[in-house]
């Protein structure tokens, strides 16, 4: 087990280089920063003059090989615009964009899982119907026109919850959750109606396996059947896709965070962006990607609990 | 007479399906004393399952249907039966084991879990309690090393010893009946007669009758104190399984025994040649009219064809056939 964690852990090392070369190559597609640093006004000179203090000015190569060294050494760099560290930056933002990430996972299980189970043990009648149909809404509403509803519904019709803005979980845990609630049901129904979906098909599967008939025969209850003895063995697809979905919510999260003024990584990234502070950019989108292939890393290790047949060697 | 511990009368399930209602039981009627074995035989497809399960009711309905008839046991009917009811019957006075135990087992939950949950569902007993039970019960079904056994899961387990953990399962609370669906189909030849003897031996200790459905006619010989056999949805014949072995009556009974391959060698050293019976199982979308083996039958007649023949009574020995030609007259 714990050999397997180290060859997936060394494994993934090819992968963090694909992605660091991608990232690099990426970062400097957004334009040369020099002329957004030096303002409009500025003399071919003044570009000049930045590009060399920023390193610019040398091969694409060379320009690699220091970020790499720097990498492997733990420093990710500073900012160009506001001269703080890359590092720091991230651990400022880390907070908020963590915690609507929890909500985010918690509620898409809280309304997928359940509406999942309702919708394969009521197969091709009225409550699948409903859920399906709700699902397929999930899927197509875009997250920021969802978000628009809410805060409408939530904080401007029926003022219950906060428009806009964060606060930290030191301060309370209910004003931290009201903050969250919102946008945390925006980005999860989309990743509650994966969830709900995956959790009814592979019911169905599981509830026409014999083993069901052998649980029934033994006369438990039907919530028994399903709820234990089905949900367990149809737990491997669903820890599947709610790990695909803690991956995906990256991208969610950046319309989100910026649609509730959440100052996290999701901000962090657009702005960045938009000044073309390379640094930055790479750092966040390196910490992103490490984070994706360690939730992959879970998952897989989530198996062999979910499934005693799975075995890693 | 005293009521019988399972009596089934004209029991008809249908199953509706896309392609039109297949008549799976058709007036099926037997009974099953208590402490009695009684082996279910006849062909793939001939409803023997179905029967089977929709005794508890565990056919997935729908498509699966109770179209008519009756099934008391103990005295109580349980086609009208609620759900409630109906569960404290599964597993605690009724056990069934089933054909399949690669399938039957649920792959993600260890084997001391599945056969402490009946436990202490009907009997309401506490978790250590029900381990203290289990472990017993292992070492009845000759299980070698019960302890380490409870905390391992099916995979871990060969196909006999998955019987054997499935019939723990099915005996757990003494039931009064254990329903067996070819609880040994699946298993090597060596094993079987070792998990046969072992239903054999816990039902006898513990008075528990037993419906075996089964292939193997060499099986019922061994085992079964009563016979049924079925063909396409119906009871053919009903008898002593000694009565039932000297004096065959129905043709198709009289064909299982001919394509019976005698394993026994001949005097010049070869074994007896199989006798199929000719033709195919009839389908049972139809509502077959006339007797359904009649297009197999040698002795067919235009009665056959037109009418069909029901279960009667042959002699006082309670040895009952569905033929109209049955005993040479008709
Ligand atoms: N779910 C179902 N839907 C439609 N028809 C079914 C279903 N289950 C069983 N049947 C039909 O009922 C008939 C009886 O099936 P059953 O399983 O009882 O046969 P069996 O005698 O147990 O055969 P085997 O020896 O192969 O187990 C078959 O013709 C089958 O096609
Ligand atoms: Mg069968």
């Amino acid at each position: 087990m714990l050999g397997y964690v180290l060859r997936r852990l060394v494994a993934t090392i090819p992968v963090v280089i694909v992605v660091a070369v991608v990232v690099f190559l990426l970062a400097r597609l957004a334009g040369d920063p020099a002329s957004v640093i030096a303002g409009e006004n500025a003399t071919a000179e003044q570009i000049a003059q930045i590009r060399n203090r920023l390193g610019l000015d040398q091969p694409l190569l060379v320009q690699f090989a220091r970020w790499s060294w720097s990498i492997a050494h733990g420093d990710l760099g500073v900012s160009i615009f506001t001269n703080t560290p890359v590092a720091q930056l991230i651990v400022q933002r880390i907070g908020p964009t963590f915690s609507l990430a929890v909500v985010t996972i918690v509620l898409a299980i809280l309304l997928g899982i359940p509406s999942g189970v309702l919708a394969a043990v009521f197969v091709r009648r009225v409550p699948d119907r409903v859920i399906m149909m709700l699902a397929v809404a999930g899927f197509s509403i875009p997250i920021f026109v969802l978000a628009y509803l809410l805060i409408l519904g939530f904080a401007i019709s029926w003022p219950i919850l906060p428009v806009q803005g964060y606060t930290p979980l030191a301060r309370g845990v209910l004003p931290w959750l009201g903050n969250l609630i919102l946008p945390g049901l925006a980005l999860a129904l989309v990743y509650a109606a994966l969830i709900a979906r995956t959790t009814r098909a592979a019911l169905l599967d599981v509830l026409a396996e014999d083993y069901i008939r052998t649980a029934r025969a033994k006369g438990l209850l039907p919530r028994e059947v399903v709820w234990l003895h089905a949900l367990k063995a149809a737990s491997v697809p669903i820890a599947t896709v709610i790990g695909i979905g803690i991956a995906l919510l990256v991208g969610g999260a950046v319309v989100i965070e910026t649609v509730f003024a959440i100052p996290g990584l999701g901000r962090l990234t657009v702005d960045a962006i938009a000044r073309r502070d390379f640094p930055v950019i790479q750092g966040v989108i390196l910490l992103f990607s490490g984070i994706y292939v360690l939730i992959n890393l879970l998952i897989d290790l989530s198996y062999t609990w979910l499934d005693p047949r799975v075995r890693f060697t | 007479m005293t009521e019988p511990l399972l009596r089934i009368d004209q029991l008809r399930v249908r199953f509706d399906t896309p392609e039109g209602v297949v008549h799976a039981v058709n007036d099926v009627s037997f009974q099953v004393g208590a402490g009695e074995t009684l082996a279910i035989v006849g062909e793939s497809g001939c409803g023997k399952s179905v029967t089977a399960l929709s005794i508890l009711r565990l056919l997935p309905s729908p498509p699966a249907r109770l179209a008519g008839g009756s099934i008391r046991f103990q005295g109580q009917e349980l086609t009208s039966l609620g759900e409630t009811a109906l569960r404290q019957l599964r597993g605690d006075r009724i056990g069934m084991v089933f054909q399949e135990p690669m399938t039957s087992l649920n792959p993600v939950l260890t084997i001391g879990r599945r056969l402490t949950e009946g436990l202490r569902r009907h009997h309401g007993l506490s978790r250590r309690a029900a381990r203290e039970r289990v472990l017993a019960l292992l070492e009845r079904v000759q299980i070698p090393d019960p302890s380490r056994r409870l905390d391992q899961y099916p995979h871990e387990l060969s196909g006999g010893m998955r019987q054997r953990v499935m019939i723990a399962i099915a005996v757990a609370c003494a039931p009064s009946l254990l329903i067996a669906d070819e609880p040994t189909t699946a298993l090597d030849v060596t094993i079987q007669a070792q998990v046969l003897d072992l239903i054999g031996e816990l039902c006898e200790a513990m008075g528990t009758a037993v419906i075996l459905v089964t292939h193997d006619l060499g099986v019922v010989g061994d085992v079964a104190d009563r016979v049924v056999v079925m063909y396409a949805g119906r009871v053919v014949e009903d008898a002593a399984v000694d009565d039932l072995f000297s004096r065959p009556l129905h043709p198709y009974t009289q064909g299982l025994f001919a394509a019976r391959p005698n394993l026994t060698p001949t005097v010049a050293g070869q074994r007896a040649r199989l006798t199929e019976i000719p033709g195919m199982v009839p389908s049972l979308r139809a509502g077959v009219t006339g007797c359904a083996f009649a297009p197999r039958c040698r002795a067919a007649t235009a009665q056959c064809r037109a009418q069909t023949p029901l279960l009667r009574p042959f002699d006082s020995s309670g040895h009952a056939v569905a033929c109209h030609h049955a005993g040479g007259d008709a």
